[in-house]
């Protein structure tokens, strides 16, 4: 118990009311967890009886939780200010539209070649105003995948192609390729990852983590 | 506690009565994010003030040193703003920032090993990101926020009151806010009261 709060437990009793009123301030101590077990179950079974320190602890349930994790921290004002001037810099890449899926080809055992050593995955595809390739390779021990390719455009002065890696709801990379383009993201990303390919005449080619 | 998972379910509730901002446009997560989408430069400036001290403050308890915390921090808005469009929850964004911060901090941490000296690396793994967590730290942005709204001296009496890890007496509060100590008590309930109708529409 705190020098503010020491002493201040007792009060007169009222006419129907229990003897003893915990303070605002024992509250506190036992949001905090530093009132012994005696005196905390002491607390609990008052407030079954007692509306009015009901209310005290309502008025501080804005507290509960709160005073555990400690201040939050404001961070610099340039990161603060890059950060507000995003949506100055560049446009957000849209949700997909009308996506379709491609598949991975089968996994040549026999052959040669990247695809074939068990450790990354290629594909080639042509799609309306566009041809793509694309090999990804998962993570050697630090979770990091590879994923890397090249566009070409039907029609080279065509507006780029947006390429997005994505899990779930979270953008995790992003480039934009025009004719003869070339990507290759390096990210930390769990299983089931996508990557799209925003084309140019509309659409979207997706392609899913060949190894989930 | 009991109480914890009372009031979480009325934060939860209270979004959906959010304050309108300062031209009267819906201040809600939800609302804010479409108008993102739209390219509303304004409603992410309200999300980026809302949430800075949060996601920053998330960084830095992962253990990064403080210039590689506020790398995480841009990085962190960066795939919030990527994923605008894909969000399905606005309601849950706290706990999207959260745990998008918690991932990145570990991605740079096993890439880079850039942690301070005493920081196991079981706090930088998001896998160890209990709920109940991030509601506290939700709740104390909530707070926060509520305490900025409702301004001094209010404020300053329940921080003092309530948040300074001191824990000052009466009569440092007294000496501090130039209140009487008979006065402070009385002051409290009444700040208090003012506080819980501010956060009924605090998001």
């Amino acid at each position: 118990m705190t020098a503010r709060s020491r002493g201040k437990t007792a009060r007169s009793r009222g006419a129907g009311e229990p003897p003893v009123h915990p303070s605002l301030l024992d509250w506190m101590q036992w949001l905090r967890g530093r009132l012994d077990g005696a005196r905390a179950a002491q607390l609990q079974a008052h407030l079954q009886e007692c509306a009015r320190c009901t209310k005290d602890r309502e008025l501080l349930a804005p507290f509960y939780g709160a005073v555990r994790v400690g201040p939050l921290s404001a961070p610099p004002r340039r990161a603060r200010e890059r950060v507000r001037r995003l949506p100055a810099q560049r446009p957000a890449p849209p949700a997909p539209a009308r996506p379709h899926s491609v598949r991975w080809p089968a996994r040549d055992v026999r052959g040669f070649g990247p695809a074939s050593t068990g450790e990354s995955a290629m594909v080639a595809r042509s799609c309306p105003g566009a041809e793509i390739s694309v090999m990804a390779t998962p993570p050697r021990g630090d979770g990091r995948w590879r994923i890397e390719g090249r566009v070409w455009l039907h029609q080279p002065d065509a507006r780029a192609i947006g390429v997005v890696l994505a899990h779930d709801d979270h953008v995790l990379a992003t480039a934009e390729l025009r004719d003869g383009g070339q990507f290759a993201l390096e990210e930390i990303v769990s299983t089931g990852w996508t990557l799209e390919f925003h084309l140019p005449a509309g659409g979207t080619l997706v392609l899913k983590d060949p190894f989930a | 506690m009991a109480e914890e998972g009372r009031g979480s379910g009325a934060q939860a509730s209270r979004s959906d009565r959010t304050a309108p901002d300062s031209e009267g446009a819906p201040s809600d997560d939800a609302s804010l994010l479409l108008r993102c989408q739209q390219g509303d430069e304004r409603a992410w400036n309200v999300l980026v003030d809302r949430y800075e001290r949060l996601v920053y403050s998330v960084a830095l308890r992962t253990g990064l040193d403080r210039e590689v915390a506020v790398d995480v921090f841009q990085q962190v808005w960066l795939e919030l703003y990527r994923s605008i469009a894909r969000i399905r929850d606005p309601k849950a964004l706290p706990r999207w920032l959260i745990v998008s911060t918690r991932r990145l901090a570990y991605k740079v941490a096993v890439l880079g090993s850039r942690t301070v000296d005493g920081v196991l690396e079981e706090m930088v793994d998001p896998a160890a990101l209990p709920d109940a967590h991030i509601e506290e730290l939700n709740r104390r942005r909530w707070l926060e926020e509520g305490l900025r709204r409702l301004g001094d001296p209010c404020a300053r009496l329940l921080r003092l009151l309530f948040l300074e890890p001191k824990e000052p007496s009466y009569q440092e509060i007294a000496q501090r806010t130039g209140l009487a100590i008979g006065s402070i008590g009385p002051i409290r309930a009444r700040c208090l009261t003012r506080l819980r109708r501010v956060l009924e529409t605090s998001p």
